[in-house]
């Protein structure tokens, strides 16, 4: 479990990112992390992967703390950053190379990712294209089974078939003791796929829940169907306008990432009131 | 898992001879190409009677190993230079000592072995050839002058452990930093010592003139072979390189990017 | 299957299965996908595959064997129908009696458009 406790965090001589920021990611979900861009979003990778350390409090995995990047630590997660750069080396020699640091490694893993990627063995890594990279990246990361999987923006750079891929691999490998983190803003990628949603904003959580508990808390629909009052958040498409509203006679919808995002932006603190009194109701009736 | 596993350690060396052995041979094989024109320009000048290639041979061969030595050294966690880089390079799962020894294994040792076995092979054959074509003017294969030596040894590793620091230290152009840093330094003590000796000294920059260093026209520290001043003498040579070292391991553990 | 409805992802694996059985794709005592198979081919999470066939179980569609799998259930068809059947007359039927309000379509028209489209339909299977 990742755990991150009251941390304050900014960088050299710059405003405060985080402050008093406390989260918790616990293994069998796969987490999408939304945020719009600055909003702190590759700041908490790198806090997670300890390549920064925090002001103030503490981020630990399974207990062990961030500072100081021990190796009980460091094999704990697999980080796919954003931006990424590689030896001019081929596929096969880094494989060779790096491997071996991951106990939980799995070549014909690896071997089977890559070609449903179609990315070649035996080709210079610095020679791939973008995409090609970010590929082979995902392959061999996801190939490390590492309890947490950090994904910084994941689908960048990659087509539309490779999405899909994409996602198919991580419901295969999405499983009881692991976690896997996905940063992104490209929500429309990930909404298959992701059952738990944290929204970041101006460095503070601002909504977390798993999917199911917003298909029982919230609506997402066209307007007339509802009343005024239930509505929380509104927005007009052609013709039509798409409001978030509270579930009150149990209609289940599908979640509209994008549409929730938005509404917690702009109504979060009814938001989580709703989300708050279901658990207190829920909990009488148990 | 304790911060330092013998096996991983072998793994991040192995990683990183790996991704940087290439590089160094061919920069030595192309100095040692430049040091063969050198000694060829040489034979060809001078009347035979009076070569002696096994001077020209150490001289050649403390300037490339300082040069070059403090040139790797400052090349040193080469994944800093760029972001991306140095990402992956601290997010492997090795600890910060493993992956400081490595380096420093590399950079200070390494090439000092890999340099000197290197260039004894290149003189074995220069000379072989030199003593088979002129077998009139004998010359002398490598060897070390016992002398200067330790000074050579001592003035590679003070460089090489300062170069090796900058380049933990300093993102970009680690040796320029680096240079720059160090003739700062010099030239404040050098501007401190000045003004201080200025005060002291009556007002004049005359050493000839002051009376402190009038008694005794020897060191403040008589060296001789008895067991204290052979450690304050060593530890004059190597303290520095100590304290590189360490600095730059603490700077590695703190790193962030 | 593809997800553009209203319902959520698992209510709309639900509908796959409901109308599957009720169509004879899927017959009693068949084994239908793992969980996991299940998410990897249609790309979505599994504890979301997970929460279909626990409803799917509640409803006695499918039962689980401990350690072999998911099987179709015995009154499978039945029990598909009644809640495809409850689903069309709550929620579908009303909504078509509002816009037929709405339009001004009598039962009368209802009746002559549900002939024609009989009829097509008949044809179109002749033609094949």
């Amino acid at each position: 479990m990742i755990q991150v406790n009251n941390v304050d965090f900014a960088y050299k001589k710059g405003r405060l990112i985080f402050e008093n920021l406390t989260m918790k990611f616990e293994p069998g979900s796969i987490y999408g992390l939304l945020g719009k861009n600055g909003s702190g979003k590759t700041s908490l990778m790198k806090l997670i992967s300890g390549l920064r350390y925090p002001k103030t409090g503490n981020i630990s995995i399974d207990g062990i703390d961030s500072v100081g990047r021990s190796p009980e630590y460091l094999s704990k997660y697999f980080l796919i950053p954003e931006e990424f750069d590689f030896p001019s080396i081929t596929i096969e020699s880094f494989v060779k190379l790096y491997s071996p640091f991951y106990t939980e490694f799995e070549f014909s893993q690896f071997e089977h990712y890559l070609s449903e990627f179609e990315v070649a063995q035996n080709s210079i890594i610095t020679k791939l294209s973008l995409g090609q990279k970010k590929k082979f990246l995902l392959a061999f990361g996801l190939s490390c089974n590492t309890e947490v999987m950090l994904m910084d923006e994941p689908t960048n750079g990659l087509d539309i078939p490779s999405k899909v891929q994409f996602r198919k691999i991580l419901a295969g490998l999405a499983d009881t003791n692991k976690a896997f983190i996905i940063s992104t803003h490209q929500i429309k990628d990930i909404e298959e796929i992701v059952d738990h949603i944290s929204i970041i904003h101006h460095g503070q959580l601002r909504f977390s829940s798993a999917i199911d508990g917003i298909i029982e808390n919230l609506v997402f629909s066209e307007k007339q169907e509802h009343n005024e009052s239930e509505i929380l958040y509104e927005e007009k498409h052609f013709g039509s306008t798409r409001i978030v509203g509270k579930n009150i006679d149990n209609q289940y919808t599908t979640v509209d990432l994008e549409l929730l995002f938005n509404a917690v932006l702009v109504n979060d603190k009814k938001i989580k009131e709703i989300f708050d009194k279901n658990k207190i109701e829920n909990h009488v009736t148990v | 898992m304790s911060q330092f596993n013998i096996n991983r350690f072998w793994l991040t060396l192995k990683k990183d001879i790996a991704e940087n052995i290439k590089v160094v041979i061919n920069t030595i094989l192309i100095s040692l190409l430049i040091v063969l024109v050198f000694i060829i320009i040489e034979v060809v000048n001078s009347p035979d009677s009076i070569i002696d290639l096994n001077k020209s041979f150490r001289i050649y061969y403390f300037v490339i190993l300082v040069i070059l030595g403090t040139v790797f050294a400052g090349f040193s966690f080469p994944a800093f230079r760029k972001t991306e880089k140095a990402i992956s390079y601290l997010t492997l799962p090795s600890s910060t000592i493993e992956k400081y020894l490595s380096y420093l294994l590399l950079s200070s040792f390494g090439f000092f072995i890999l340099f000197t076995l290197m260039f004894l092979l290149f003189d074995y054959v220069v000379i072989f050839v030199f003593n088979l074509y002129k077998p009139e003017y004998i010359q002398s294969y490598f060897t070390f002058d016992s002398k200067i030596f330790p000074t050579i040894i001592s003035v590679y590793f003070n460089l090489n452990a300062l170069f090796l620091l900058g380049a933990v230290v300093f993102k970009k152009s680690p040796h320029f930093k680096t240079s720059l840093f160090v003739l700062s330094v010099f030239l404040i003590i050098f501007l401190t010592l000045s003004i201080s000796i200025y005060f002291v000294n009556n007002y004049s920059l005359d050493l000839g003139k002051s009376n402190m260093f009038h008694k005794s026209d020897h060191l403040l520290i008589p060296f001789d072979n008895t067991f204290p001043s052979v450690v304050i003498k060593h530890l004059l040579q190597y303290g520095l390189v100590l304290f590189f070292w360490f600095v730059a391991y603490l700077k590695l553990k703190e790193k962030e990017i | 299957m593809n997800f553009n409805s209203k319902k959520p992802i698992y209510l709309q694996i639900t509908d796959y299965f409901l109308n599957s059985i009720i169509s004879k794709k899927y017959n009693i005592g068949d084994r239908i996908l793992s969980v996991r198979d299940l998410a990897i081919q249609l790309g979505v999470n599994p504890n979301t595959v997970m929460r279909a066939y626990t409803y799917l179980q509640d409803k006695n569609i499918i039962f689980n064997k401990r350690g072999i799998g998911y099987f179709i259930s015995e009154n499978a068809r039945e029990n598909a129908i009644d809640i495809k059947y409850k689903e069309f007359t709550n929620d579908e039927l009303p909504e078509v009696f509002d816009t037929m309000k709405i339009l001004g379509i009598s039962f009368a028209d209802l009746k002559k458009l549900y002939k024609k489209h009989k009829t097509k339909k008949s044809k179109t299977h002749e033609n094949k």
